[in-house]
Formats: structure tokens, sequence, C-alpha cells
């Protein structure tokens, strides 16, 4: 018996012990646990070999092929950037040499810039009704 | 692809002028002047003091830049006002009017996305003058046109303080 526990011993260190033997294993060692340094370890076995892991196995080929999908995506998001900026014929932004630097004076800037925009839409507003009269009066005029 | 649109339509804004600004960036003819964002957020901070500056500060509240290119000695206006006008159209800017007046033309465009006004281009041209001026953003033509009808404001004498601002 105790060579045969010997035999099945080296077997399991050596990774070629079978299902069945590992289980004669674990039984031997739970009739007798004083009788081997090693009995605890083996009358653990067969819960260890029973609980699943905690963490889901991932083969090395599978994680490779999550990476290139990663790749992928961010080499897409980068090509769309840089393919817009080519369409648009735009350079990348740089800063504005002509930039207005005192708010003080950004501000009547714009306001007199504002100002005379409005001035300029309002004669245009102006010149819009003088044609609609002038269009009044034709069409009266056809009439009669 | 929500990405890509968003940045195609925020370099869209301004590009006929900042064409030209790059064009005459050394030219000492021309006088360019450029409003950022940052400034247009700090004025909507301001408190209104009277109802003129309440409705001016209403009018910028949602104005994200403006670019302003004065040549008030040049010779080749005519021509300028043409191309820059040419290539606004082939830009895809909307006539708003054009108003002529005193051997200077004024010609409002717009460019609109989604019946919302985005920019709103001025080309003056005349005799050895030529200004472009463009704002962007969202655009209240209402509430621009107001400005000078509150104000007391005579004709264009505000395109001269512009001039000597730019001259100084």
């Amino acid at each position: 018996m105790e060579s045969r526990i010997e035999e099945l011993k080296q077997k399991y260190w050596d990774g070629t012990s079978t299902l069945d033997e590992e289980a004669e294993l674990k039984q031997y060692f739970s009739e007798y646990p004083s009788a081997d340094t090693q009995a605890k370890y083996f009358e653990a076995l067969g819960g260890a070999k029973a609980a699943s892991p905690s963490k889901e196995y991932a083969h090395p080929a599978m994680r490779s092929t999550r990476r290139i999908w990663m790749v992928a995506a961010a080499s897409v998001i980068i090509g769309s950037v840089v393919l817009s900026l080519v369409l648009t014929n735009k350079e990348l932004p740089k800063e504005d040499p002509f930039v207005v630097q005192d708010p003080q004076e950004a501000y009547e800037i714009t306001r007199n810039a504002f100002m005379m925009m409005s001035v300029g839409l309002n004669q245009g507003a102006v010149a819009t009704t003088e044609l609609k009269k002038i269009n009044k009066a034709e069409e009266l005029l056809i009439k009669n | 692809m929500a990405l890509m649109l968003v940045i195609v339509a925020a370099s869209a804004q301004g590009e006929i002028v900042n064409k030209y600004f790059n064009q005459y960036a050394d030219n000492d003819q021309f006088t360019k002047l450029s409003i950022s964002s940052k400034m247009f957020s700090m004025f909507t901070q301001l408190e209104p003091g009277t109802p003129e500056e309440k409705e001016f500060l209403a009018a910028v509240a949602k104005i994200k830049g403006m670019k302003v290119l004065v040549g008030d000695s040049i010779t080749n206006s005519a021509t300028l006002y043409k191309q820059v006008n040419g290539e606004m159209d082939k830009a895809g800017f909307e006539e708003l009017m054009t108003v002529s007046d005193a051997g200077e033309t004024l010609r409002f465009c717009t460019k609109e996305s989604n019946g919302v006004i985005q920019e709103l281009t001025m080309v003056a041209g005349g005799k050895k003058k030529f200004l472009l001026m463009s704002i962007y953003g969202t655009i209240d033509l209402k509430s621009i046109s107001k400005l000078a009808r509150s104000m007391d404001v005579e004709g264009l004498k505000n395109l001269q303080k512009l001039d000597d601002k730019g001259n100084n």
C-alpha cells in the first residue's frame, strides 16, 4: 500500500496522475491524516480542483486580438481628425498674432465694429423700404 | 463621425477672413484686428450701465469671435472687393444685402447652419478703401440692427474711428 501511495505521489508531482489516482490519494490521506507531511495538501486536493477559477482565463492570443481592436479604434479616431483637417484645407490652430489683448480696447473696437455693421444693415433696410414704396407707386400707375 | 462634423464646422468658421489675414499678415497697408472668443465671454460678464450698453451686450452675447481687415490706401480695392465676394459665393455664403452709397459699396453675407446664422460678413469697397469684417458664433441680426437705431449715430463715422484705432 505504501509503495502504491509513493508511486501515486510521484506521478502527481510529475503531472502524469489521472483523476482517479488523485481521488485515491485524497481518500488515503483523509483516512490517514498523519501518514505524511503532505497529507493536508492532498486532502485539499479535491476542493481545489472543484473550485471554479476566481478570474476568467484569457488566452494570450485573445488578449492580443482585443488589443488590435483597441489600436484600430484609436487609429480610426485619429485618422478622422487628421482627415477632417486635410479636407477643410486647414492648418492646425495657431495663435493669432492680431488678437487684441487689452479688454478695454477690445470692447471699444467691438462696439465700433458692431455699430458700423448696424448702420450698414439699417441703410439696407431703408433702401429696401424706399424700393418697396417705388414698387407700390409703379403698381398703382400700372393699374391706372 | 459626430466629432468629425464638429471639427469641420468649427474650422469652417471665419474661413475667408482667415485666408486674407494670412495673405496680408506682413502687409502694412492692411490693419488686422481679431477679437477672441475669450474676450467675448469676458464681455458677457460686464454689468451694463446704460440701456445702449445693455443692447450692445445682448447683441454680442453669443458671438465667438470677430476679425477685421482694413486697408484705406490701397490701389486694388475694387479687384479685391470682387475677389473676396466671389470666394464667399463659392464658399456657400448667401447675400443678405448690398448697399451702394457715395462711392462705397457694402455687401452683407451670411452663412447658416440648421436655420441659425453662424457667420456674418461685411465687405466694403471704395476708392482706395477696403474692409472685410467677419463675426461668427450665433448671430441675431435683429439685435445688431437695433444698435444703430438706439444710439445717436450719424452715418459711417465709426468706420473712421475704427480706421484711426487700427492706424495707431
